[in-house]
């Protein structure tokens, strides 16, 4: 049994709002974040619940739907998010007045949408579906993790679809704490980033298929040997070579992961085409969402935008796609996708 | 069928004590560990009793043996605590391909609500940034332990850690790992205490679980792990708890915070259940509820129960009583409560109840019950809609 990708939606930085466009012109980072580049929100969601919904809220559900749409599935058989750091805008909220007033004169509504499952709990409201839902919250595993949970319960025959997605949002505050965390103090030159990215995953190969799920794993500090290890069984198990596997890797700026991601190219994969993707949408926990999102795209369209290249481009035909992002050097994950 | 997964290994720290047989002789002796605020300072701490670790940061430190460091946040220290009692429990993994799989709803909150103002105006005291996400606590627990071939972490509010005890079931059968270490921790918070008070369902007196009366829900905190194994990597000297004999995960798809007044969800979770663990209703000897006390969950859990049990309803508490609400810990808190029913023969009571809820055909046991339990069904519900049911088996 195989997994398929047949639905995508993606709502970042970029103009991704449709999926017949692939990265056609793209914008530059100029402030400290990536801000995200707004859907006409009431095309998708109405005005009562709109007033309700924090951004982060807004920008899942419409990735959600998009994905639903254009997967033509109307009630998945499960929903799987992940999120680093959930609703960080109610967490603030809440947490801020909760200081300020000294512990009065509270409203519940932003303690109601500060946990990290509002998203995959407006999703169901929304669709009346009372299937399997999770949420995952392990940084630079969040989404990878949702990803596994529901190659799972494909593959043991517990669902035919999944709704799987990654989302996280930034904020001047938060922007804060991430600049004072190692990896990103100004010096490193790291982009921070947002953006929500849903996808449909089932177990029948459609006419619209963008992509089959081969392989999806996350390695927590591996030693070198482990991480070897894995992937010359990744190579074997998929034939995976230079010449039929396109890298997307995570650089995120730091001078120091770009020399490990190189590393990495060189060993492996020494003559691949090479591409890259945190430049578009920033770093956060759950970007391997938009590089899967990217993925699918490059195998469905069999195109290469320029702006993603860290290589000359030489295939005639992309057969797989393996993404390769690391997380606070700690996390690492590996995701493969084929064409189909 | 698929392989069954064993228990072989269980760890807790609650208000009850620090380790499981703290916490077997509260439960035995109808000891409830909920009392007065002391350990957090809220304006509330005469308001609400609380299920608080009678301990300081640094007292649980020492109790590791390890150097105190403010970078191990209170909920990092109670999650160590219960997974290392669990994961020595069970034994040594030797070669053992393991995984960790924790649970939190507001992670490292207790440590970064005292500093968090403070930095974002002077940029000072930056030691919690990198221990306020959900991922830390795991990451601490994993490398405590020197556990690296898999790690999650799951937040499905007050259902985490009965979806980490899922999902460690799957990646067994699917011979991903060898052995998980599952469960999850919550520290109380002043984020969590204001939280709830809004949404007034936080009593003023000890939690009433099924009563009539009732009147919300006590908040505790407390960390909870156990260790599976699939069966054919039993060994002769594993000690076995029980199995995880069933699950399911079901969405109420009503109100982000409110359950429906018929528990839908509930019902559907419970039904799922059973029916992944080839059971009928009439199997389940002891049914360990999610019991919040609030008005709202205590009716819908109760009219889900009626619809799935009908009129023969097993025996049935909340510990909630003993414990408080323990949000994410809470699966995991009640799925040891579960191992410990049925090693010991026990059915604990639902503590301070006294009058039957007028919408419902049954109560729940009040006494310490010593009769055989092969069977537990626990309940775990949450904000999101998130409904789910665990069937542990003793054989």
């Amino acid at each position: 049994m195989g997994i398929y990708v047949n639905g995508i939606g993606l709502i970042s930085p970029q103009e991704t709002l449709d999926n017949k466009v692939f990265l056609e012109s793209t914008i530059e980072l100029e402030n400290t974040y990536f801000p995200i580049a707004k859907p006409p929100y009431k095309a998708y969601i109405n005005a009562r619940d709109l007033r309700r919904m924090s951004l982060v809220i807004r920008h899942g559900i419409i990735a959600a739907k998009i994905a639903l749409a254009d997967a033509k599935i109307e009630n998945p058989d499960a929903i799987m998010t992940g999120t680093g750091l959930g609703c960080v805008i109610d967490t603030e909220k809440f947490l801020i007045k909760m200081h300020e007033n000294k512990e009065t004169l509270l409203t519940p509504t932003s303690f109601i949408q500060s946990t990290h499952n509002t998203l995959g709990g407006s999703i169901a409201i929304g669709l009346g579906c009372h299937n399997y839902n999770m949420t995952f919250v392990n940084r630079g595993f969040s989404f990878e993790s949702a990803l596994l949970d529901a190659q799972l319960m494909l593959e043991q025959g517990e669902i035919n679809n999944a709704l799987v997605g990654g989302f996280d949002e930034m904020t001047d505050n938060h922007i804060q704490l991430m600049l004072a965390m190692p990896m990103y103090k100004p010096e490193n030159g790291v982009k921070v980033g947002q953006g929500s990215g849903f996808f449909v995953l089932e177990n029948q190969k459609h006419e619209q298929s963008y992509a089959e799920l081969l392989a999806m794993e996350t390695l927590y500090r591996p030693s070198d040997s482990a991480f070897d290890e894995k992937l010359r069984t990744l190579k074997k198990q998929f034939h995976l070579s230079s010449e039929n596997t396109v890298l997307l890797l995570g650089h995120n700026g730091a001078k120091k992961e770009a020399e490990i991601y190189n590393a990495f190219a060189r060993a492996y994969f020494p003559e691949a085409t090479v591409t890259a993707f945190k430049h578009l949408c920033g770093d956060y926990y759950t970007a391997s969402a938009f590089a899967f999102w990217v993925a699918s795209q490059m195998l469905k369209k069999q195109s290469i935008p320029k702006t993603l290249l860290r290589s000359d481009f030489h295939n005639d035909i992309i057969d797989n796609v393996l993404i390769y992002n690391r997380f606070n050097e700690t996390e690492h994950s590996l995701i493969l996708l084929k064409r189909c | 069928m698929s392989e069954r997964i064993a228990i072989t290994g269980i760890g807790i720290i609650s208000a009850l004590g620090m380790n499981v047989q703290e916490n077997l002789y509260a439960l035995k002796n109808s000891e409830s560990g909920i009392g007065k605020m002391s350990f957090i300072k809220s304006i509330h701490q005469d308001e609400f009793p609380v299920g608080e670790v009678k301990k300081t940061d640094r007292e649980l430190a020492e109790y590791l043996a390890i150097p105190y460091e403010r970078t191990y946040t209170r909920t990092s220290l109670l999650a160590m605590v219960a997974a290392k009692e669990a994961w020595l429990d069970a034994g040594d993994p030797l070669e053992d391909k393991c995984g960790l799989i924790s649970a939190t709803t507001v992670a490292g909150m207790r440590t970064s609500e005292e500093n968090y103002v403070d930095f974002i105006a002077y940029k000072e005291d930056d030691f919690f940034v990198e221990a306020h996400d959900a991922g830390d606590g795991t990451e601490k627990v994993a490398d405590f332990l020197n556990i690296t071939d898999f790690i999650t972490t799951i937040s499905t509010a007050c259902s985490s850690s009965a979806n980490s005890i899922m999902l460690g079931a799957r990646m067994l059968k699917a011979r991903k790992l060898d052995r998980v270490l599952v469960g999850g921790v919550d520290a109380l918070s002043l984020f969590t205490i204001n939280g709830f008070n809004t949404l007034m369902i936080l009593d003023k007196e000890a939690c009433k679980s099924f009563d009539n009366k009732r009147a919300g829900l006590n908040l505790g905190e407390a960390a909870a792990y156990l260790v599976l194994v699939p069966e054919h990597k039993l060994k002769k000297t594993d000690r076995v708890y029980g199995f995880v004999q069933g699950y399911a995960n079901a969405n109420d798809a009503f109100h982000q915070t409110a359950s429906s007044p018929n528990g839908m969800g509930a019902a559907l979770a419970m039904e799922k259940a059973l029916k992944s663990a080839a059971y009928t209703a009439s199997d389940i000897d002891y049914i360990n509820a999610h019991g919040t006390a609030t008005n709202n969950n205590d009716l819908s859990e109760g009219m889900a129960i009626m619809k799935v049990f009908g009129q023969e309803i097993p025996d049935l508490s909340s510990t909630k009583p003993f414990t408080g609400h323990t949000l994410a810990a809470a699966g995991a808190v009640e799925a040891v409560f579960s191992c410990l029913a049925m090693q010991n023969d026990i059915r604990f009571p639902n503590l301070n109840f006294n009058e039957q809820m007028e919408e419902l055909d049954f109560s729940p046991i009040t006494t310490v019950i010593k009769k055989p339990v092969k069977t537990v069904l626990s309940n775990s519900f949450g904000f999101g809609g998130n409904n789910s049911t665990l069937i542990f088996s003793k054989e």
